[in-house]
């Protein structure tokens, strides 16, 4: 989680300021949603794990202190929850298996997957060696067979190493 | 004094006493908000601060108005609905921005205005009792023999028939509810104060479920007062 976390660092926040629009029973409505200027987090070009720390930014506004604060630990989390969910996924479409859920990795990746930041940080860089050759899509996912193998080969070590 | 006289009443003027208006202590809130406030950026913030949006609404500010000028006054949900009614929200300007930074409120201006000065008795007439009710629906009968205690509050309000036939709590609540709330709404005890209105429900309730006999003789002193057919405005309660 460190270098998820570590991206998180030069995030900004919006200011807090805000337009009131009268509706139609004549009171005024504000979102916090939607601030005039709207901080937009801007990801490292070609680094991945930088685009998708940033499609995880959220910010909220404290009314408290009346302005936007964020939450570094919980965006980093967000990340790190979808690098699971995308290895789950990976392993899904990538298995020989005719039902691939009902396979001995998948449920180990869905259940039984550590989750402390020792394991996280093996699994980033996973991540990291197969994610740029796949797509989103079925056939992107297809595309680069060697990378696929060795991704399953590592996953499966890691799973009987943990099992152990 | 006797022990069912209604002071109240008795003080009243003439024209009072002939016209029966319903006493409210909601009239007296209403009366201690200023007819038309300016809302600032010092206002607007504390009024959204306990909310999740920035939305601001006349409940809202009206609920957070009746806490300014009326301490202590601790409206129920339905008697702040009904003092929102008093008011209008009234918005100058094209664009409001609101600058949390600046601590400003810029581009227009927001104004609280009271529309009605004094409640309409219908809209009273309608809440009459209410908050007593919902005391009495959401309460737990925790001790022993509040079934007989039911039986015997359905015998005193009369026309509870179902009620008294029937063995269920739930059955018997609701009669006894429903017969309150057709006493209220038709007027039949001729009850002329809100929070009067209020304490039947509280009583019943306090000793149904805890067998307060305090609030069963309060309750009983009311219904004897009912039978001289006069409007009432105050009695004499027991502690």
């Amino acid at each position: 989680m460190t270098k998820l976390l570590a991206l998180t660092q030069d995030f900004g926040v919006s200011r807090p300021i805000f337009a009131l629009y009268l509706n139609d029973h004549g009171e005024l409505e504000g979102s916090t949603r939607n601030p005039i200027y709207k901080y937009e987090p801007t990801p490292i070009e070609g680094d991945i794990l930088s685009e998708l720390v940033c499609e995880c930014y959220y910010e909220d506004f404290d009314h408290r202190c009346s302005e936007f604060v964020i939450i570094r630990r919980d965006i980093a989390s967000k990340a790190m929850a979808k690098i699971r969910a995308q290895t789950k996924d990976f392993v899904e479409k990538n298995s020989d298996m005719k039902s691939p859920r009902q396979g001995k990795l998948y449920r180990w990746i869905a259940r039984s997957m550590p989750t402390n930041d020792e394991f996280n940080d093996t699994l980033i860089m996973l991540y990291l060696y197969w994610k740029p050759h796949t797509g989103t899509s079925m056939a992107g996912l297809r595309s680069s067979q060697k990378h696929i193998e060795n991704t399953m080969a590592i996953l499966t070590a890691m799973m009987e190493k943990h099992e152990q | 004094m006797g022990v069912f006289d209604d002071k109240k009443f008795e003080d009243l003027d003439w024209i009072s006493q002939a016209t029966e208006p319903i006493n409210s202590r909601l009239n007296d809130v209403l009366q201690s908000i200023p007819d038309s406030i300016t809302i600032d950026f010092e206002i607007y913030r504390r009024v959204v601060s306990n909310g999740y949006d920035l939305d601001l609404s006349i409940q809202k500010i009206v609920s957070y108005m009746v806490e300014q000028y009326s301490k202590g006054a601790n409206l129920a949900h339905e008697e702040l609905g009904v003092v929102d009614r008093c008011f209008e929200l009234q918005i100058t300007g094209e664009k409001l921005i609101v600058n949390f930074e600046d601590n400003t409120i810029s581009g227009g201006e927001i104004k609280l205005v009271k529309i009605n000065t004094t409640m309409d008795e219908k809209v009273l007439q309608s809440i009459m009792g209410k908050d007593g009710l919902d005391g009495l629906i959401y309460c737990s009968m925790e001790t022993d023999g509040y079934l007989n205690r039911m039986n015997e509050i359905m015998e005193l309000l009369g026309k509870c028939d179902d009620g008294l036939k029937s063995r269920s709590e739930r059955s018997k609540r609701r009669q006894i509810v429903s017969r309150l709330h057709t006493i209220f709404s038709k007027n039949e005890w001729k009850i002329r104060d809100t929070e009067l209105a209020n304490k039947v429900g509280f009583w019943v309730k306090d000793y149904v479920c805890n067998g307060n006999l305090a609030s069963f003789s309060n309750f009983c002193r009311l219904k004897v007062m009912t039978h001289k057919d006069q409007p009432i405005y105050s009695m004499e309660e027991i502690e």
